[in-house]
């Protein structure tokens, strides 16, 4: 070590302990903007794109027919709705869970906010399917039991396939994310001004909608613009509930022609809808900026900790407690029992005696064969393990740049950061592909793990700064300070005395991040290939290309299986972790 | 031992730039404890950490030791850890994950180490062992009086304690300079008496070279042997504590450094060979010593007068020399002193007279100030633009 570091200080003097650091963050920040530079620039080529024609040969003619295609209209007018739907639908429930737990003496809260965390671990595909399974048209269990009671109804009458049941269920997906952005605000009002009110003689409601929720406008449009943002460019609930009906989004329209089921990709097309789905996007940034300017009259939610007052629910509590459960029923129970029931039986029938007779295991033996033929369990640890680990030190390393240096370029280093927040996860998952098919003779990226990994910690990395930055803020600088006047680097700062101290912060986000390239699908559908099938890669494939019900089921069964209990593992583990879940 | 030559540094708040310090020169000798005295703003705490390296200069020389730290001319500028300092911070910036012994052996493990330790330890110049630190952190235990005290959690300290920590870890390494960033403004008013004393002795005692920044002017008059006052990013005065207090150079470091009376006036008998003069103000004519620079006729001068100098009398004395007549606002007695607020033709007046002195308010006393303890003094260009914009606005 001592001899490279004396060779290094003798062949490059300029050259800081620090450097390498720098290297970092810039790298990352370059790769955030060349793969948006990518689905731009995409757009204007035509056909696979090749290293000869780089820069010449554009065209608009992708744009052309993107704009001339029939379904496109329609596509982005259900996109638009989509995303306004699923963001109503998760304020209609997330508001008053988030107002019920943080604010009054409901009981049960503790369980609430497990419960909350643990809504991670079922990906929305798996979600999709375990509806499917109870509620599609003629085969649906729940279907199957209406019409035993009701004999008149000849199909149906519960329908998933559309846009209105799209609506809700990715309203439902989104509620815990929307709560746990909306808690640090309800907790941080100060309760004097609601005292303040009811001694101004207003009764609780007419605090709650004239006073409370007025002060919590920022939080909600944070948090509103945060589900719009990126449930517009959502993709498998999308295609697993409508592009089997024909019924299409912008982002399905855009897995089409870089998948398209015949023929060859079709990328400067994809490229477009990536352009297209950032004008919602963008706009919705506009809009928000602008508000927040004007929300300085807002500035009375301040960081300090309050103890809000809790409002005794009374005569209403099991109201509370009715509305809680309900959401729980529908979001966890209803499909977890739909996916377990139909991993056991070879066909999707009503819970009977009968049936009872016909359950067998074959799903999960099968299912395992799968995933150890194609190396899934092997590539899924792989993906979990680098994007968790990459998140955090990229996360980390931008965020130390950003805000504890003084190098030229540390604001936009933040910025930068923050741009995969704006821009649909799914242009990135293009941009990787693109990027992929376009330096194949050069970094063979192509169809591997890696190009999964790179992807998906490109979208971690605005999640993985936030949650560093607010923790890395709280430490002041004179602790840094201290080990440098002790005769310490910069760097021995960072990993002697910011690294520890922050370590509740990166563990969270190694774990967050880890988790969400767990339940991932659609970066990895984009990317997939036979050498880099994951678990949520197999599981779509064994129900969309082969239709095997059953062995789809019980491999989702185990995937949520495994993640509850290493979250529970974890949260018994780390007990810092649930703090640092609420503050984000 | 450490030179700071011309030394120049801008910040940009708020997208303004703001000049923090404007051309400083110093030199502080071995043994010596230098102190940087001002009021917040003034640029004392930019210099502190342009001589640790935690803030570039834009323009100046710092030389520790016969190294070059910093030099606008030559390019140099030496980072942080590889600067022979120790530095006390104001939070103290103890470790709070590491224990006290980790704390104070933290420089020893992985601090740089001095040239002459390598000559003298040719092939184990980088790390000391295990046993030497142990002694070494010790002997710092000791110095600041924590022995014994090595494994406990440095969260678990009260704030004295942590400053001691803070001192052993700071001192550990035996650096050329300490670096001291007002250190006592976070100890209560107690505690902050004995840790300065206690600091006193300390840094004679082992000779340490001292850098000390505080804007406490007790904390400078008892700790230093050399004082630098500094107003707006400059040096005003540069002295001994006592030079500082008895012969102010200008009105604003009278006024700082302990309490004054300032009454504006105006020349009107040029200095004698004792550089006495005599000042025409709205209060009658005062004889005064002049102690900073040369003032002649018609000059616009500050007129100070320490509230401690100033003799009370209850019936008129005989003489007439610096004598004025005022009514008593408020007297306190607070034990060995009385505080004694009057007003002379509305001109406030603060007096601190020796003793117990039973006062009526509105009571007519005599003020006499004794001339040579008074000081004429150039008045502050600052001081005179504030006058004209009230004047304006009345």
């Amino acid at each position: 070590m001592n001899i490279l570091r004396r060779a290094q200080s003798r062949l490059f003097p300029f050259l800081k302990p620090e450097s390498p650091l720098y290297v970092v963050a810039l790298a990352a920040a370059a790769v955030i903007l060349i793969m948006v530079f990518v689905v731009f620039w995409a757009t204007f080529k035509e056909g696979l794109p090749t290293t000869q024609n780089l820069f010449s040969e554009f065209s608009f003619q992708n744009y052309v027919k993107v704009f001339s295609y029939p379904l496109m209209p329609r596509a982005a007018l259900n996109s638009v709705i989509l995303a306004f739907g699923t963001t109503f639908v998760s304020m209609f429930f997330a508001v008053p869970m988030a107002w019920l737990i943080h604010r009054t003496t409901l009981p049960l809260k503790q369980l609430f906010v497990t419960l909350m965390l643990l809504h991670v671990v079922i990906p929305s595909f798996i979600r999709c399917m375990g509806w499917i399974m109870l509620i599609s048209p003629e085969t649906g269990i729940l279907n199957q039991a209406i019409r035993t009671v009701l004999p008149f109804i000849e199909t149906g009458p519960l329908n998933p396939y559309g846009l209105p049941f799209m609506v809700f269920l990715m309203g439902m997906v989104f509620t815990p994310t929307l709560f746990l952005m909306l808690g640090g605000a309800f907790m941080a009002i100060d309760p004097s001004l609601e005292e303040s009110a009811e001694a101004s003689g207003m009764n609780r409601l007419q605090v709650l909608f004239r006073i409370s929720l007025p002060l919590l406008k920022p939080a909600l449009l944070a948090g509103s613009m945060f589900v719009f943002v990126t449930a517009i460019s959502m993709f498998e609930v999308p295609a697993m509930l409508g592009a089997s009906h024909n019924i299409h989004v912008l982002s399905t329209l855009m897995y089409d022609a870089v998948r398209p089921t015949q023929g060859l990709p079709q990328l400067g097309i994809a490229g477009v809808y990536g352009v297209i789905l950032l004008i919602p996007t963008l706009t919705a940034l506009f809009y928000y900026t602008r508000m927040m300017k004007l929300s300085h009259k807002f500035r009375t939610i301040t960081g300090k900790g309050y103890r809000p007052k809790l409002i005794d629910l009374g005569s209403w509590t099991w109201a509370g407690l009715a509305f809680i459960i309900l959401y729980y029923i529908t979001d966890m129970v209803f499909p977890l029992l739909g996916v377990i029931w139909t991993s056991l039986v070879p066909f999707i029938q009503l819970p009977s005696l009968e049936a009872v007779s016909t359950i067998n295991l074959a799903g999960y033996v099968q299912g395992i064969e799968i995933l150890l033929k194609q190396g899934a369990i092997g590539n899924t640890l792989k993906l979990m393990l680098f994007v968790g680990l990459s998140s955090v030190i990229i996360g980390l390393v931008m965020s130390w740049v950003s805000l504890r240096t003084k190098m030229p370029g540390r604001y936009a280093i933040d910025t930068i950061a923050m741009v995969p927040q704006v821009v649909p996860g799914i242009a990135f998952a293009f941009a990787m592909a693109f990027l992929g098919l376009l330096l194949v003779k050069v970094i063979p990226l192509y169809g591997t793990i890696t190009s999964i990994i790179i992807a998906d910690t490109v979208r971690r990395i605005p999640f993985a700064t936030r949650t560093i930055n607010s923790s890395l803020i709280q430490i002041h600088p004179e602790l840094e300070e201290a080990v440098q006047t002790s005769g310490g680097s910069k760097v021995l700062a960072l990993r002697k005395v910011i690294m520890p101290l922050i370590a509740p912060a990166l563990l969270y986000t190694f774990i967050w991040s880890l988790l969400n390239a767990y339940r991932e699908v659609t970066t990895a559908l984009f990317l997939v290939s036979p050498q880099n099938k994951v678990l949520s890669t197999v599981i779509w494939s064994l129900w969309w290309d082969a239709g095997h019900t059953q062995t789809a089921a019980a491999v989702s069964v185990i995937m949520v299986g495994v993640a509850a209990i290493f979250i529970l593992i974890m949260l018994k583990a780390f007990p810092q972790i649930r703090r640092g879940m609420r503050q984000h | 031992m450490l030179e700071v030559k011309n030394l120049y540094k801008t910040y940009i708040a708020e997208g303004k730039p703001v000049q923090a310090v404007r051309g400083v020169n110093f030199t502080i000798e071995q043994g010596d404890v230098y102190t940087l005295l001002g009021p917040s703003g003034c640029g004392k705490t930019t210099i502190l950490r342009c001589v640790a390296g935690l803030e570039t200069p834009d323009s100046g020389e710092i030389v520790l030791e016969d190294k070059v730290l910093y030099s606008s001319i030559t390019k140099t500028s030496v980072p942080t850890h590889k600067r022979h300092i120790g530095m006390l911070f104001q939070s103290y910036a103890i470790w709070p994950h590491l224990n006290i012994f980790d704390n104070v052996a933290f420089p020893l493990i992985y601090g740089e180490r001095r040239k002459h330790h390598h000559r003298q330890h040719p092939h184990q110049h980088h790390r000391k062992d295990k046993e030497t630190i142990k002694k070494d952190v010790a002997r710092a235990m000791e110095l600041v009086q924590l022995s014994g005290m090595e494994n406990r959690s440095a969260t678990l300290l009260s704030g004295g304690q942590q400053q001691r920590v803070a001192l052993a870890r700071a001192i550990i390494r035996q650096p050329s300079i300490l670096l001291l960033d007002e250190p006592l403004s976070n100890l209560d008013a107690r505690l902050r008496d004995d840790v300065r004393k206690e600091l006193r002795i300390l840094v004679k005692q082992h000779n340490l070279t001292v850098l000390y920044v505080t804007h406490d002017q007790i904390e400078a008059l008892s700790l230093s042997d050399k004082i630098a006052v500094m107003q707006n990013g400059v040096i005003v005065q540069e002295g001994t504590p006592s030079e500082i207090c008895v012969s102010p150079s200008c009105a604003f470091v009278g006024e700082f450094v302990g309490k004054a009376n300032k009454i504006e006036g105006v020349v009107v008998d040029e200095e004698d060979s004792n550089r006495m003069c005599t000042v025409k103000t709205e209060l009658g004519q005062f004889k005064g010593v002049a102690s900073g620079a040369k003032v002649t006729r018609g000059n616009d001068v500050a007129f100070l007068i320490r509230p401690a100098i100033i003799n009370v009398y209850q019936q008129k004395p005989g003489t007439e020399v610096n004598m004025v007549e005022a009514t008593v606002t408020t007297a306190i007695f607070t034990g060995t002193v009385t505080e004694i607020a009057t007003k002379c033709q509305q001109i406030p007046i603060e007096v601190q007279a020796n003793g117990m002195y039973q006062l009526e308010m509105e009571q007519k006393v005599y003020l006499q100030f004794p001339p040579d303890l008074c000081r004429v003094l150039p008045s502050d260009i600052k001081d005179k633009e504030n006058t004209a914009s009230k004047a304006a606005v009345a």
